[in-house]
């Protein structure tokens, strides 16, 4: 079934439609919010609240717009607010950073290329890290969840020549952060 | 093409989002120019290395943690109590500020009134110093005091 039936039968009152659509994004909104908020207990907080204002939003919803791309508007806001509240918290405690990386299932043909890759997506990890927030959220649309830039300008409301600049941008940081953080090491 | 242009055209350019004519102009340059070519190249190693980051799957319970919590709401009826909360907010900004304005005032009317002024000047007169040597400056400045007294 399609978003839009799920949406119909939701506004006609059945509940479970929307449990539905819950199954269908979970899985894209918590990456998301784990990329923006690293720290998982408020990524799944986050992901959590996105899902409950997209619920007491849903009977007002109209498809101008697909409903991803309102959920995603929704996840990315959200994030952005629970960084502002609760970042006292994530200087008290440590982030999981090193859970991101034990978590990725290897496919390297052999250990050396595996630990190789490990430590590119670690040096990636926290050149992400660094990026403004502004970046941070064009770049983990674009490149991890493969949203096209009208698609993206649509979820920030921005214009997509905002949206070229920013990954274009970003992209150039990154490189700039990766670089600077190897040399560290 | 210049570099300056083929530069900001790459990022556009992986993302296959840049139109037939710019993407000709753009690789008529890159074969061209190993700078652009190698910028190129490592916007390619660095989308390669995001394609292998991971994907997280949510939590096991956490659909059930939603549904939890949609179906625990109250209610939702229009209410005017956030904009009765918003206006309070400014009034009593407004009030602190009125007040503050007004206590300073009156405090300085307490501190500094009027026929204190002339204990104040007196004060800071020349007068109070040793005596002034006639063909001093500070004599100068008494005699042209005095004057217009």
């Amino acid at each position: 079934m399609d978003d839009i039936s799920f949406i119909e039968n939701f506004k006609k009152g059945d509940t479970s439609a929307f449990g539905s659509l819950v199954e269908k994004y979970q899985d894209r909104i918590y990456t998301l919010c784990r990329y923006m908020l690293e720290n998982q207990d408020d990524a799944n907080d986050a992901a959590q609240d996105t899902f409950v204002k997209a619920f007491q939003g849903l009977k007002a919803f109209t498809p101008t717009s697909s409903f991803y791309t309102w959920l995603y508007r929704i996840a990315v806001n959200t994030c952005l607010d629970h960084k502002r509240k609760f970042s006292f918290r994530s200087l008290l405690f440590s982030t999981d950073n090193e859970t991101h990386i034990d978590s990725f299932p290897s496919q390297a043909p052999s250990p050396e290329s595996a630990y190789a890759t490990k430590q590119s997506m670690q040096v990636l990890q926290a050149a992400l890290k660094r990026l403004s927030e502004k970046y941070r959220v064009v770049i983990v649309l674009n490149e991890l969840e493969g949203l096209s830039y009208e698609e993206i300008a649509e979820i920030l409301d921005v214009s997509v020549g905002t949206v070229k600049s920013r990954i274009s941008r970003a992209r150039a940081e990154l490189h700039k952060n990766m670089k600077k953080i190897t040399e560290q090491k | 093409m210049r570099c300056s242009r083929a530069v900001k055209y790459l990022s556009s350019y992986i993302d296959s989002e840049l139109g037939a004519k710019e993407v000709a102009l753009l690789e008529s340059h890159l074969a061209q120019c190993d700078r652009c070519e190698r910028e190129l190249e490592q916007m390619r190693q660095l989308q390669g290395l995001f394609r292998q980051a991971p994907k997280f799957s949510a939590p096991p319970v956490f659909r059930a943690k939603v549904m939890e919590r949609v179906n625990n709401q109250p209610a939702r009826g229009f209410s005017l109590f956030p904009v009765f909360i918003r206006f309070a907010e400014a009034g009593v900004f407004v009030l602190a500020i009125t007040a503050g304005i007004m206590s300073g005032g009156m405090l300085i009317n307490a501190f500094a009134p009027h026929h204190k002024g002339d204990q104040v000047i007196a004060s800071l007169s020349l007068e109070t110093f040793d005596a002034l040597p006639p063909d001093s400056l500070g004599r100068a400045y008494l005699a042209m005091t005095e004057v217009r007294r």
